[in-house]
């Protein structure tokens, strides 16, 4: 798009009654100059094309606060104030459609409406959008309504949070045409509001170029987050199973336990108990074990049926059932003593990672000093390898070599002991729920013996209780054993469906990584722009050659200082103040050259930043004059460099007078004067 | 300096289990006869094999899902250190995660000499039957020394 005109009426309060104050002035689709002096308002002028467009945070805050108060409070006219009454501003421009429009927004208004709307008038048919507020970049958003007549394209991006996605504003897009008077020259796109965009300006710079990261690197990011929720409900699943298996006391074969595996790896998954002597026996061996001592316990319920129980049997079952009582006591204790073992040891386990992690730290900030490093230096001062007291080597020297290798222990050492305590925590829940488990068992063998006692004192009754109870208990166990089986199947099914999502994300992934490679081509002719006019404009802080711009952090897509040897620096912290403000024009330029989606006009105001050369202001008007793209720039009259006060006829001596348009304000009165019928026509 | 060990018979009998002798002799047997494919080995699991070795402990490797609980012991630190002090094992430093540990020529050298002696026989025999992959350890099952049911 392009300006072609830009009007303040503002209406004051005079002695001689309300009248009517403002200006107006027309540019043109080339390079315009708007000149005066010192203090004459050409920033005013600037702030109401901003203003205009709802895009006033560019240059301050929302409203027209962040507008001259000459536009809204009080007006100075040859040497008189005037209080405003009400004020509006209005912009005509032709859109990148072809079409031209006047936008009109109230300054100051005399009643209580709204400031947040802005008047179109798309040839005799005039309607209004509103700003700065929700859905603003929607259906009845006048922000919609820019980016539709200037083909600009609306793109959702990723949110700083990882949260909900947001559209990229036009608010930034259009920093990529403003440069504001002060701040604006600090920093590339110093004054782009973030509003909660993760790297807005990265963005905004693939948003220009037309980058296939834009998007793809928002995809990539959904993937990233789909990876990650996948493999937390995978986590969710293996923690499920692990708290089913622990409190059956079975184990399940090695699987990754963090990430998805293969649908045929997941398949070799299987459940076993592990014996007394250490072997292995699967789920299903199991079942089998307990429905034959089950048909065993059938049998003997039967033959107790056919023969009256003899008080011999009983009297041995009582032994039985004590033997196993002991057993169960002894066990127990057996248990309880490796369950304490098991926590002291991690405890000491704890005790040793944590040390190991404080000797590291002071190995690590050994290593950052060259003068003095001894053994003193480390806090804990033990010995990494016995843990005993390294008192008599206080004072001993560390060499590189030594706290190189002796690291490297202390890092084995670490994960070492990471890795056993992580588990270690898991088997003392299970040693939780054997014991309880025994605590368990030990009630219903002497319930069991109780039983017994009775059948004795009652030989007539046909005791065939005890083995109902041990029947239930076998019952009880294949039934837990033969659930877990269903649940493990189901779990496993839900496992090959984490998987194939998993998998499928990844190619997906790998895909889209190929095609943000094709941006290369893009950055690299950007690049080529940009050094050919840091070049055009004189910058000479660091050899042209050695700036670049690249698709990687830190510093993506801005200019950063590579010397040999060093770490690249980022242009603003290695360049003069005015060689920055070079790189500052040549950046924009470059957007503005290439860009395939750019507003289409550059505005800046007082580019001639910290004693810029005279050579480098006319390289910069005369390619503002041959682009063939509207660019606006605001330029005090007479203004000092390379030491001597410089007019801008100077500056755009050798440049076709056809080929700018020069715009003057008036030196006495300023930018803002009584309205005139001419005025009011224009 | 290093030390070049030179075995007398007489001071094999009866070797109590925190001789340097047969801790050197478990940590090269172990990288000797343990390594399976690999050509290094993890302190984690050179860890596990010195204690369940040391203790002769049975049924330490014969479940492929679960680990017996183990002691990374001063002893093991300490005798590691030493053994490579005297060049009988090397350290390889994995990009600053840490060190996997080999066996040296001397170290083959001097279970040679063990073998050759036919001494610690029932530790060598103990560690040749061990099959145990390094991804046993990257996230362990350590089981519970019992068996309730």
């Amino acid at each position: 798009m392009y300006i072609n005109n830009v009007k303040a009426i503002i209406k004051a309060d005079t002695p001689e009654g309300i009248q009517d104050f403002g200006f107006s002035y027309d540019f043109s689709k080339g390079l315009n100059i708007l000149t005066g002096d010192n203090s004459s308002g050409k920033s005013t002028v600037l702030s109401c094309i901003n203003y205009c467009l709802g895009l006033e945070q560019l240059i301050g805050s929302k409203g027209s606060n962040a507008l001259s108060p000459a536009l809204h409070q009080a007006l100075s006219y040859k040497g008189h104030s005037y209080n405003i009454y009400e004020s509006k501003c209005s912009l005509g421009f032709t859109a990148n459609n072809g079409k031209h429009y006047i936008l009109s927004r109230q300054i100051k208004l005399s009643d209580e409406e709204s400031f947040n709307e802005i008047e179109i008038q798309d040839g005799s048919v005039l309607f209004s959008k509103f700003i700065h507020s929700e859905r603003d970049h929607q259906e009845q958003g006048f922000y919609k309504w820019l980016a539709e007549v200037n083909t600009l394209e609306i793109i959702e991006v990723e949110s700083f949070n990882g949260g909900a996605t947001k559209p990229l504003y036009m608010q930034n897009i259009f920093t990529l045409s403003f440069i504001e008077q002060t701040k604006g020259w600090s920093d590339l796109f110093s004054m782009m509001p973030s509003f909660g965009i993760k790297d807005p300006k990265q963005k905004v710079v693939e948003y220009c170029l037309g980058l296939n990261s834009l998007k793809i690197n928002m995809e990539l990011d959904y993937i990233k987050n789909e990876k990650n929720s996948v493999k937390s409900e995978w986590v969710q699943l293996v923690n499920e199973l692990n708290f089913r298996t622990q409190s059956l006391q079975i184990y399940l074969s090695d699987y990754n336990h963090k990430t998805p595996i293969s649908e045929k790896k997941i398949n070799g998954i299987y459940v076993a108990e592990i014996s007394k002597e250490s072997k292995e026996i699967k789920i299903e061996a199991i079942i089998n074990k307990i429905d034959l001592r089950i048909k065993e316990s059938d049998n003997k319920v039967k033959n107790i049926e056919r023969e009256n129980i003899k008080s011999d049997d009983l009297l041995e079952k009582r032994d039985r059932i004590k033997e196993s009582l002991t057993k169960y006591s002894d066990e127990r204790k057996e248990i309880s003593f490796l369950y304490d073992e098991e926590k002291l040891k991690l405890s000491n386990y704890k005790k040793a990672l944590s040390d190991i992690n404080s000797d590291l730290q002071g190995f690590k900030d050994v290593k950052k000093i060259s003068i003095d490093r001894k053994w003193d230096k480390i806090s804990t001062a033990q010995c990494p390898v016995c843990d005993s007291n390294i008192e008599n080597k206080k004072d001993k020297g560390l060499s590189a070599d030594a706290i190189e290798k002796t690291t490297d222990f202390l890092k084995s050492q670490k994960s070492t002991y990471e890795t056993y305590i992580e588990s270690s925590e898991q088997v003392i829940d299970r040693y939780d729920s054997v014991l309880s488990y025994y605590k368990k068992s030990i009630r219903l063998k002497r319930e069991q013996l109780n039983s017994i006692y009775t059948d004795i004192k009652s030989p007539a009754f046909i005791s065939i209780r005890f083995e109902f109870e041990l029947r239930a208990e076998l019952k009880h166990r294949k039934n837990e054993l033969v659930s877990f089986n269903e649940f493990f199947s189901s779990t496993k099914e839900k496992f090959v469906e984490q998987s194939l999502n998993y998998f499928r994300l990844i190619k997906e992934e790998k895909r889209l990584k190929g095609v943000v490679s094709s941006d290369d081509e893009k950055i690299k002719n950007f690049w080529l722009e940009f050094k050919r006019l840091l070049k055009l404009f004189g910058y000479k802080s660091n050899g042209v050659d050695n700036i670049t711009i690249k698709d990687s952090v830190p510093n993506r897509l801005l200019p950063t200082v590579s010397i040999k040897g060093q770490q690249a620096q980022y242009i603003r912290f290695v360049s003069s103040a005015s060689d920055f403000v070079r790189s500052i024009w040549a950046y924009y330029f470059s957007l503005l050259i290439g860009g395939d989606r750019h507003p289409g006009f550059l505005i800046m105001d007082e580019p001639g930043q910290h004693q810029m050369r005279v050579d480098s202001m006319k390289e910069l008007l005369k390619l503002s004059s041959e682009l063939g793209k509207q660019v606006i720039l605001a330029i005090s009259q007479d203004r000092e460099y390379d030491s001597k006060k410089v007019n801008i006829s100077d500056l755009v001596e050798g440049i076709e007078a056809k080929k700018y348009n020069l715009l003057h304000i008036d030196d006495g009165a300023g930018c803002i004067v009584k309205m005139t019928d001419e005025l009011q026509e224009k | 300096m290093t030390i070049d060990i030179s075995i007398q018979s007489e001071f094999l009998d009866d070797t109590p289990n925190n001789s340097m002798f047969l801790h050197l002799t478990i940590i090269c047997g172990a990288l000797k006869f343990c390594l399976g494919q690999s050509k290094k080995m993890s302190f984690i699991k050179l860890a596990y094999i010195f204690d369940k070795t040391i203790n002769m402990e049975s049924g330490a490797f014969s479940s492929k899902i679960t680990l017996s609980p183990w002691l990374i012991s001063a002893d093991f630190k300490k005798s590691l250190v030493i053994s490579e002090a005297h060049e009988y094992i090397e350290f390889h430093s994995k990009d600053g995660k840490g060190i996997k540990i080999s066996i040296s020529s001397k170290g083959e050298e001097y279970i040679s000499n063990i073998e050759g002696l036919n001494i610690f026989q029932n530790y060598l025999d103990y560690l040749r039957e061990i099959k145990l992959a390094e991804n046993r350890f990257e996230s362990p099952t350590i089981r519970c020394e019992t068996n309730v049911y």
